[in-house]
């Protein structure tokens, strides 16, 4: 026994040496740490105080449009509403932690809202916007329904403003604005530390950067994919759109907003100015047999979404009734891409793409 | 020969030896079924495994998790019946209820299959069989059984067979390519855990991948012949220990490496077993003192049928061998062979369904969990079983003559993502008998 023991580490040496690469190179010489600093200190943390901050001026805003509702202040609260829902793209990427467990998207961002729900609350005036079946009669998208109408005059809604409707606006905004602020909050006192604490490196279900690539993962599939283009352009409908399930089909803006969410997406890949998982997949290259410039895979992805996103423009039901094979290619780009960073992107940092805890053999 | 034949059968079956060492095993190991029905429990995988699925991938068709809270009882179940292994209490029917149970569940979707889960179904199996109740146990106490001293050293080996396949089929597996020349997928599992503290620094050098790597083949195939020995036994049990304890550190793998540390104490002499149970026994006042029976043994049969079974499990892991391609990649033949931790895999596949002019793209997470979606996009066979579910789904919604297409992404072991499963098939033309057709070559 001894013997075939020595044969097979004389073997299993041999090979060793006769391996053309060097075997006291290095496969990962990745610290996690700067990564999740800058992502937390200068990405995260910037984002939801920016969300946090137009939420407020956005409940500003409101007051000003309800003590006195003209074109202007309507005007002015649009124009803020719309600064509210781009900063909010920029937090879509990162809904794990107090986001996940404060159910910031719930509050803030679901589409296609429920407008018979929402007529229905208002018009009885006794409504409580916490539970399930209220689900869909708020967030940014209900309160675009209630100043856009679907869609109706400046004066038809100036005039449909009455005491019932700013009041649902104003509970609606309350929700959104202290929802964002206790996430904010909650990062900044707690959670960033937590998130690049020692305990919280590595790549477990457990690990930031394992929630971190989970969310990405799942926003982008879920919301980006499919919320964003997929579903509107009838992915899920054989083909038929469905316009009013568009992201700002009230406001019409949802190709800006799409521009804004993958942006954001690019900005965490890359790291913002600072260190990003382009540098992660750089460090561990060497990890892979032939998968080394992954990299460069996902950043010439980026660009051909960002091309497609290009040929088309506002408002998205339109685009989708006069190109609608344009709107598909964002589609199938993103597609690709979702494919590479679940596959390609989580296997070679060895995240496990899960949600939840698991044996494995 | 008939003469030599005759010894080595008196050897390895019949002789008669004490019987402490089933008396430990069924204690050590039944704690540790215990322990691990009490920590899926707890962890909540009752709920996430077997009753928030929509849809599950059974391993024979037709075979369903109980609805309601019948899961929660079968849990309940196994943990009562993994007490009573322990105290040896009404020992058969625990032993075949646990198994039946444990066996039932695993049965119920191929997403949770694991290597040690095959292991403990074919563990219980064989405890089964085992008179591990006939010395120690409530079932002696209360006179239901006479105690026995010694047995038939079949019912020892036929234990220690079954952990020596398990290692050599796993090391046997690990003489790839992959593993020993690229020493993957060590190097990607490994660089993910230079944060551990104290000994991360050694994952960042690509030797250590291949140290790890040829030992793990090493350690496998020949750890079962140097517990056999008297004379290597203290350091094959102590790399034993040192190899699953490195494991359990580096990933997550749950119960298995303190399992295959409890297991192979069988592989211990005698005097310590019976060491051990004589100190537990001090804290046991009262014990009727029986005079011990000679227990029956086997008949030539039972051996017979024992030999039959560890000659197919031998079989088993080669069945690959009748299918085309790579099995890494086609995973056609892969399960119930012991290939433990050997393969980094990841995918991502959509299905499509048209019917003339309309077509649709299903989105996978209104159906599967996230767990079940990544187990189906790299095994061809869960794929079929998503799609024929899928067929008959829209033929429901009103879809005369689905057709259903797929576009997937697969990565193995460190290489570029590549189409897994051929895009222009439509699967709801394909039998289950022609599933490597559906499988996109390798190279």
């Amino acid at each position: 026994m001894k013997r075939l023991t020595l044969i097979s580490f004389t073997v299993g040496a041999g090979l060793l040496i006769s391996c053309n690469e060097g075997a006291l190179d290095k496969t990962n010489d990745f610290d996690q740490r700067p990564l999740l600093e800058n992502l937390g200190n200068n990405l995260i943390l910037p984002a939801y105080e920016h969300l946090t901050e137009a939420t407020e001026a956005l409940s500003d805003a409101f007051t000003v449009l309800k003590a006195e509702p003209n074109a202007t202040t309507l005007e002015d609260f649009r124009a803020q509403l719309k600064v509210a829902r781009l900063a909010w793209q920029a937090c879509a990427p990162y809904q794990f932690g107090p986001a996940e467990t404060r159910s910031l998207t719930n509050e803030l961002n679901i589409y296609p809202i429920d407008q018979t729900q929402i007529n229905q609350n208002i018009s009885s005036g006794n409504y409580d916007l916490s539970t399930l079946s209220n689900l869909d009669a708020k967030g940014f998208q209900a309160i675009s329904y209630l100043v856009y109408g679907d869609p109706d005059s400046q004066e038809d809604i100036l005039s449909s403003l009455t005491q019932g409707r700013l009041q649902y606006i104003e509970d609606v905004l309350t929700r959104i604005s202290s929802t964002s602020l206790n996430v904010y909050n909650d990062w900044k006192e707690d959670y960033l530390s937590e998130f690049v604490a020692e305990d919280a490196l590595g790549v477990d279900v457990g690990s930031s950067v394992g929630k971190l690539i989970n969310a990405l993962n799942r926003d982008f599939e879920r919301n980006t994919r499919d919320g964003k283009i997929g579903i509107p352009v009838g992915i899920r409908t054989l083909g038929e759109p469905i316009p009013k399930s568009s992201e700002a089909y009230y406001a019409g803006y949802s190709v800006e907003l799409l521009e804004a969410n993958i942006q954001a997406f690019e900005k965490l890949y890359f790291g913002g100015n600072g260190i990003g998982l382009d540098d992660y997949l750089e460090a561990v290259g060497g990890t892979t047999i032939d998968n080394a410039d992954l990299n460069q895979s996902i950043i010439s992805q980026f660009e051909k979404i960002e091309s497609a996103i290009g040929k088309i423009s506002d408002p998205l039901p339109m685009a989708i009734e006069n190109q609608k094979a344009d709107v598909e290619m964002v589609f199938i780009e993103m597609q690709i891409m979702n494919a590479l960073l679940k596959t390609d992107l989580s296997s070679t940092i060895g995240v496990v793409i899960t949600y939840q805890d698991n044996d494995g053999d | 020969m008939g003469n030599r034949w005759n010894k080595i059968a008196q050897h390895s079956i019949y002789r008669k030896v004490p019987i402490f060492p089933l008396i430990t095993f069924r204690i050590l190991f039944g704690l540790l079924l215990l322990y691990s029905s009490i920590r899926f429990w707890a962890k909540g995988w009752i709920y996430s495994q077997y009753i928030e699925p929509k849809f599950f991938f059974p391993f024979i068709e037709g075979v369903q998790p109980l609805p309601g809270m019948g899961m929660y009882v079968v849990f309940g179940l196994m943990i009562l019946a993994s007490l009573f292994i322990v105290l040896g209490f009404y020992y058969r029917v625990s032993t075949i209820s646990f198994f039946l149970l444990f066996t039932y569940v695993e049965l119920l979707d191929k997403t949770n299959y694991l290597n040690h889960y095959y292991f403990v179904s074919l563990c219980t199996f064989l405890m089964i069989w085992l008179p591990a109740n006939r010395y120690f146990s409530l079932d002696v106490w209360r006179r239901m059984v006479e105690p026995v001293k010694e047995v038939q050293v079949f019912f020892i080996n036929i234990i220690k067979l079954q952990l020596g396949i398990v290692y050599f089929f796993a090391g046997i597996a690990k003489i790839n390519y992959d593993w020993l020349i690229n020493a993957q997928p060590l190097k990607l599992w490994l660089s993910a855990q230079v944060h551990q503290p104290m000994i991360g620094w050694i994952f960042r050098f690509k030797i250590t991948a291949y140290i790890f790597s040829w030992f793990g083949m090493i350690f496998d195939t020949t750890v079962p012949f140097l517990l056999s020995f008297r004379k290597t036994l203290p350091f094959a049990y102590a790399a034993v220990i040192g190899f699953h304890l490195m494991t359990a550190l580096l990933f997550p793998i749950g119960v298995f490496p303190w399992m295959m540390i409890v297991a192979t104490t069988i592989f211990f002499p005698n005097h310590i077993h019976q060491r051990i149970i004589e100190r537990l026994s001090l804290f046991f006042s009262g014990s009727p003192d029986l005079k011990p029976v000679i227990h029956r043994g086997l008949r030539k049969a039972s051996v017979s049928a024992f030999i039959l079974l560890f000659i197919l499990q031998i079989a088993i892991p080669f069945r690959y061998l009748a299918y085309p391609g790579n099995l890494f990649w086609n995973e056609l033949g892969y399960r119930f062979s012991w290939r433990v931790m050997l393969m980094e895999k990841a995918g991502h596949i959509s299905f499509f369904v048209e019917d003339g002019e309309k077509k649709h793209m299903v989105a996978n997470y209104d159906y599967l969990t996230p767990q079940q979606e990544k187990m189906m996009a790299t095994q061809p066979d869960m794929i079929m079983q998503f799609a024929r579910f899928l067929e008959k789904e829209f033929k429901e919604k009103g879809f005369e003559n689905p057709r259903i297409t797929t576009q997937s992404r697969v990565t193995l072991n460190g290489r570029s993502g590549k189409p897994f499963i051929d895009p222009n098939i439509d699967l709801t033309k394909v039998h289950h008998h022609q599933l490597s057709s559906i499988v996109l070559p390798y190279e």
